[in-house]
């Protein structure tokens, strides 16, 4: 039998691997290679010491780069699918908050109007981080609850820091309220900060929960 | 037409390997082996088409490969389907599945 893993290297040439799995590539493909030969010759296609017919037609150079490709994807699907479009839309959200706490004017804070001044483009845009996280993550190709929880990941930061400091307070702040009011505080901010941020991104994930029609 | 064409062969050798692979653990050679025998040759795996594949598919975790020492001493690295790769068959089969349905209201393409 030939030197199969003399024949591949001849052929591929340098991969740029790590060398251990550069060489159990070789390995691997050698053994191939091998078995290939010998089924060939069982048959009597090919006599045994004839080798070059075996892969007469691979571009050595093409296999040796979609090999390449192939190692260098790292990424693991959960990571592509739920982590980075989820933490993408977490860190815009984020930004935007930050954004809006630093810019916005105090005198907007105050205004009469400002559920409708603040909060209404505030929802929007959380339809909007909702949808984009579920896109992303449809584009990965995510599952159905991949995609619904990509789009969610915004709600993890209204969780952390709106609702524990919101508990806190109550705790230390509100106590001297009666117990209806500290009842009705504790909705009213529940509702602002967790239920209706929630529900906004949850109706953008909405269009993207269906699998795509595209192949 | 090239990114569908390349869609449609990525996919439906995927949908092969996961299959194969599903009764037992096998080499890459025994994968292209049992494909072609199973498939009466109409689908047919060269070294250049099997082995990038099984290196991404093993990289997304669908399957995995071990080194492994059989009975006349030779060394094979034998893939094994892992849980991830599991879960991922029964979807892709209902898409194939829904795909030649689609294209049998099409164009009277069957799948039997």
């Amino acid at each position: 039998m030939p030197d199969w893993r003399q024949y591949l290297r001849a052929r591929l040439g340098p991969l740029g691997l790590r060398h251990e799995r550069e060489e159990e590539i070789l390995t691997e493909l050698a053994e191939h290679l091998e078995d290939q030969c010998a089924a060939k010759a069982e048959r009597a296609i090919l006599p045994p010491n004839r080798v070059e017919p075996i892969e007469g037609g691979t571009d050595w150079t093409l296999l040796a780069r979609e090999i390449r490709h192939a190692e260098e994807e790292t990424m693991s699907p959960t990571a592509k699918t739920l982590w980075v479009p989820g933490v993408s839309m977490l860190f815009c959200s984020f930004i935007l908050l930050l954004a809006m706490t630093r810019l916005v004017p105090p005198a907007i804070w105050v205004n009469p109007k400002a559920p409708v001044l603040l909060m209404a483009p505030w929802l929007l845009s959380y339809v909007v981080f909702g949808a984009l996280g579920a896109w992303w993550s449809r584009r990965a190709g995510g599952s159905t609850a991949t995609r619904f929880f990509s789009g969610m990941f915004p709600f993890a930061l209204h969780l952390a820091v709106f609702l524990l400091p919101a508990i806190l307070a109550i705790a230390s702040n509100v106590s001297r309220l009666g117990e209806h009011d500290q009842v009705s505080f504790l909705l009213r901010i529940g509702l602002g900060w967790v239920v209706i941020p929630g529900a906004a991104l949850a109706i953008g994930t909405v269009p993207f929960l269906r699998d795509s029609a595209n192949v | 037409m090239v990114a569908l064409t390349n869609s449609i062969k990525r996919g439906s050798a995927e949908l092969a390997v996961l299959a194969v692979l599903k009764g037992q653990p096998l080499h890459g050679y025994e994968i292209s082996r049992r494909i072609e025998q199973q498939t009466g040759g109409l689908l047919r795996f060269t070294l250049a088409s099997l082995y990038p594949l099984l290196y991404r598919m093993e990289k997304r975790g669908w399957i995995k490969g071990a080194w492994e020492t059989n009975t006349n001493g030779r060394k094979r690295r034998c893939y094994r389907l892992t849980t991830t790769g599991r879960k991922q068959l029964a979807p892709m089969q209902a898409e194939w599945r829904m795909f030649f349905k689609a294209l049998n209201l099409l164009a009277g393409v069957s799948n039997a």
